[in-house]
């Protein structure tokens, strides 16, 4: 199994309110510099502790210091980190593929080839942002994948004629870093996206949906893979959820309460048609919120509550979103620092794996 | 006067017809390798030189290893560097503008603010990268420029419905940290774009253009504004030019185009319709004659001899910032390198002194 530190650069949640967009007038520089070094500090905890990647986000129209998170990881390339970047949802919607393919290509020289990432359709704020139907958003996943794929295989210039993207002539320089895989992960809110990741021969990511439903889509992926004839491995799906670790089950009940800890959310929740229908295709009746942090309590408990949902899901990488905008930073870097040196030995363990876990 | 030091991430293809697209084939890891390190001990040495500026540009389906310079900037933004990062120039007009107003912000972050943006729309070839009519491109550059500009400035979000961008919320986060009207340059490389930057007193840049088709420009440039109700000052113009200097004695312009350096050709040149309505605007009948490598090699010669031809262009264009075009394809890195110290130590401090900034 392999780890993904999930660093959101998000500005400072305490002066913003629910509403959206985040008005611009609300941002200080001061208060950003604090927090993107609050953000440097923490990954470096996470790269000594030995996360495999630090893991950027993408949302616009929001408080983040970096809504393009192929920006910041050129800048985190000149970190001298041991650990990669991953990428695992780029969102697609509003991008020019033929930049978004050099872009990543570009990115892979300069993080000489630690890189791995996903395409994501985003949240339903940014469909607004982007002015496009959830449908059409989703759909557009599908074929940036596949417009990836070719990108970093022809070998001659080529034209796109697409259902969303069109390009008369697509010649991407550079081509990929060795080792960058060119089929990216796409990030599944449905079955129809799950199944076409699976025929296509890319990964597939799963993003904090019910865990039922989530081995549902899992399923649903790698019964589509069989069927086109491909073979997948659990590193070919990543899980993405909330964790909290404290140092004992006692410590992090302490910790939950005090900084009220997780926030409740279902992203199958909802009573629109759409959402009626993804959940009867996953057979999901779970349409309740629930508490998004899944995983806390000391390093034993974290590392059983994974190791479970790995068994049932069958992923074999995890993106996991640390607490750092809730507590105080020294909690949030013993969190990590337990993380790495006890959850994921444990999980390797499990796995039959020996020696260091994030090799 | 400022000077600035451009050079390109090119990342040298496998040999090949010589055409674009360049195709994807001819792409060479080793060469891609050498090009990184290279480029980056470039900027490093132009940076202790004492360059004002460090630049570099946008291009795509072009042998470029890292075509967007927004990467570039973030990256160079950790290595401490005292000159300004210049990107000369984002291609606005085929890109989002929003996205790339975020970008751009996320970027002038990550720099403090040591950065100057220019908002350019690229060779004509672009025009195909980007499937963009030519007809449109220059429009859709002002539009993109006009959103850009309030995307950085408004507090609040707001809607945009242009002729060629429609955005029903555009909410741009990070803040820069810069007054971006001040940080930007858009081109100037036509008679219309000379009169759009000095309507929205935006300060220009003009390249690849000979001295006298550049003081046309300016010129024109310098009139609109005051119509407009305002002066630029010569800091407000770029120059764009490639520069080769050799130590005295060298034939500098024979080595130049033994190095292969300067084979762009004159973006004046040509016969399509775009260019002869540019010609005629500047009183020019027909494209340059002369040698390629006179065409876009601008300032080449000793160190006396560069210094006395900057000046005398400094003189006509009235130029305040000079972005020297250093080439360093493969085989012309050592002599880049010799170029550029031979600029930074001599012609530069020259240039200086008989401006009375000594």
């Amino acid at each position: 199994m392999r780890f993904a530190y999930f660093s959101g650069t998000m500005y400072r949640r305490a002066v913003l309110g629910a509403e959206w967009p985040h008005p611009p007038e609300t941002h200080s520089h001061e208060t950003a510099q604090t927090v993107r070094a609050r953000l440097e500090r923490q990954a470096r905890v996470a790269d000594a502790a030995g996360f495999d990647w630090i893991a950027l986000s993408e949302l616009h129209a929001r408080a983040f210091l970096s809504p393009n998170p192929i920006v910041m990881a050129a800048n985190i390339a000149e970190w001298g980190l041991k650990a990669g970047v991953m990428l695992p949802i780029l969102q697609v919607a509003g991008r020019d593929l033929a930049g978004l393919a050099e872009d990543l290509g570009a990115l892979g020289h300069l993080l000489k080839g630690k890189l791995r990432f996903g395409l994501c359709s985003g949240q339903p704020s940014d469909a607004i942002v982007w002015g496009l139907s959830r449908a059409d958003a989703e759909e557009r996943v599908i074929e940036a994948a596949h417009f990836l794929a070719r990108a970093w295989s022809e070998p001659r210039p080529f034209a796109w004629s697409g259902r969303h993207f069109e390009r008369r002539q697509v010649a991407v320089w550079p081509q990929p870093y060795p080792g960058v895989s060119a089929r990216p992960f796409i990030c599944a809110v449905s079955v129809a996206e799950a199944e076409a990741a699976g025929r296509g021969g890319f990964g597939l990511g799963i993003e904090q949906i019910p865990l039922e439903a989530a081995e549902r889509l899992a399923d649903a992926y790698r019964e589509a893979a069989e069927a086109a004839g491909r073979r997948t491995s659990p590193e070919d799906v990543y899980y993405l959820c909330e964790t909290h670790v404290a140092r004992d089950d006692a410590e992090a009940a302490a910790h939950l309460e005090r900084y009220r800890l997780g926030i409740l959310g279902n992203p199958l929740a909802g009573q629109t048609r759409r959402m009626r229908a993804l959940r009867a295709a996953l057979e999901s009746d779970d349409a309740e919120d629930f508490n998004l942090l899944r995983f806390h309590g000391g390093p034993e408990a974290v590392a059983e509550g994974l190791q479970g949902a790995a068994r049932r899901i069958g992923f074999g990488l995890v993106v996991s979103i640390f607490q750092g905008l809730r507590v105080p930073a020294e909690i949030n870097e013993q969190s990590i620092h337990l993380f790495g040196s006890q959850v994921i030995p444990a999980l390797a363990k499990a796995s039959g794996r020996t020696g260091d876990a994030a090799s | 006067m400022k000077f600035s030091f451009f050079t390109g991430l090119v990342s040298r293809p496998r040999p090949g017809r010589v055409n674009w697209p360049v195709s994807p084939a001819r792409f060479d890891q080793t060469a891609a390798e050498q090009a990184l390190e290279r480029f980056l001990h470039l900027f490093d040495l132009a940076d202790r030189l004492g360059f004002d500026w460090l630049a570099t540009p946008e291009h795509h389906a072009l042998p470029f290893l890292v075509g967007d310079p927004l990467l570039i900037a973030a990256m160079l933004s950790r290595r401490g560097y005292r000159a300004r990062i210049a990107l000369l120039g984002l291609l606005v007009g085929g890109r989002d503008p929003a996205l790339l107003a975020e970008n751009v912000a996320a970027v002038d972050q990550l720099t403090g603010g040591n950065a100057v943006y220019g908002l350019f729309r690229g060779f004509a070839n672009e025009q195909i990268t980007f499937d963009v009519a030519p007809e449109d491109f220059r429009e859709r550059q002002e539009e993109a420029v006009a959103l850009l500009l309030r995307a950085w400035e408004e507090p609040e979000p707001f809607a945009w419905q242009g002729r060629h961008f429609a955005r029903r919320s555009v909410s741009s986060w990070p803040r820069p940290v810069q007054n971006m009207s001040k940080a930007v340059l858009v081109t100037a490389n036509s008679p219309d774009s000379a009169r759009f930057a000095a309507r929205r007193g935006l300060s220009v840049g003009i390249g690849h253009k000979t001295v006298e088709a550049a003081a046309r420009l300016a010129a024109l440039y310098r009139e609109e504004a005051a119509r407009a109700g305002w002066s630029p000052t010569p800091e407000n113009i770029l120059y764009h030019a490639d520069v080769y200097v050799a130590a005295p004695g060298v034939d500098a312009w024979a080595e130049a185009e033994r190095l292969g350096l300067g084979r762009l050709p004159n973006s004046l040149d040509g016969e399509t319709p775009g260019r002869r309505r540019i010609r005629r605007a500047l009183g020019e009948t027909e494209p340059d004659a002369g040698r390629a490598v006179d065409r876009v090699m601008r300032f080449c010669g000793d160190p006396e001899a560069v210094t006395a031809q900057i000046a005398q262009a400094r003189d006509q264009i009235g130029f305040g910032v000079l972005n020297g075009v250093f080439r360093a394809p493969g085989p012309a890195y050592e002599a880049c390198v010799s170029s550029m110290t031979l600029f930074a130590e001599q012609v530069i401090p020259r240039l200086r002194e008989s401006s009375g900034e000594a």
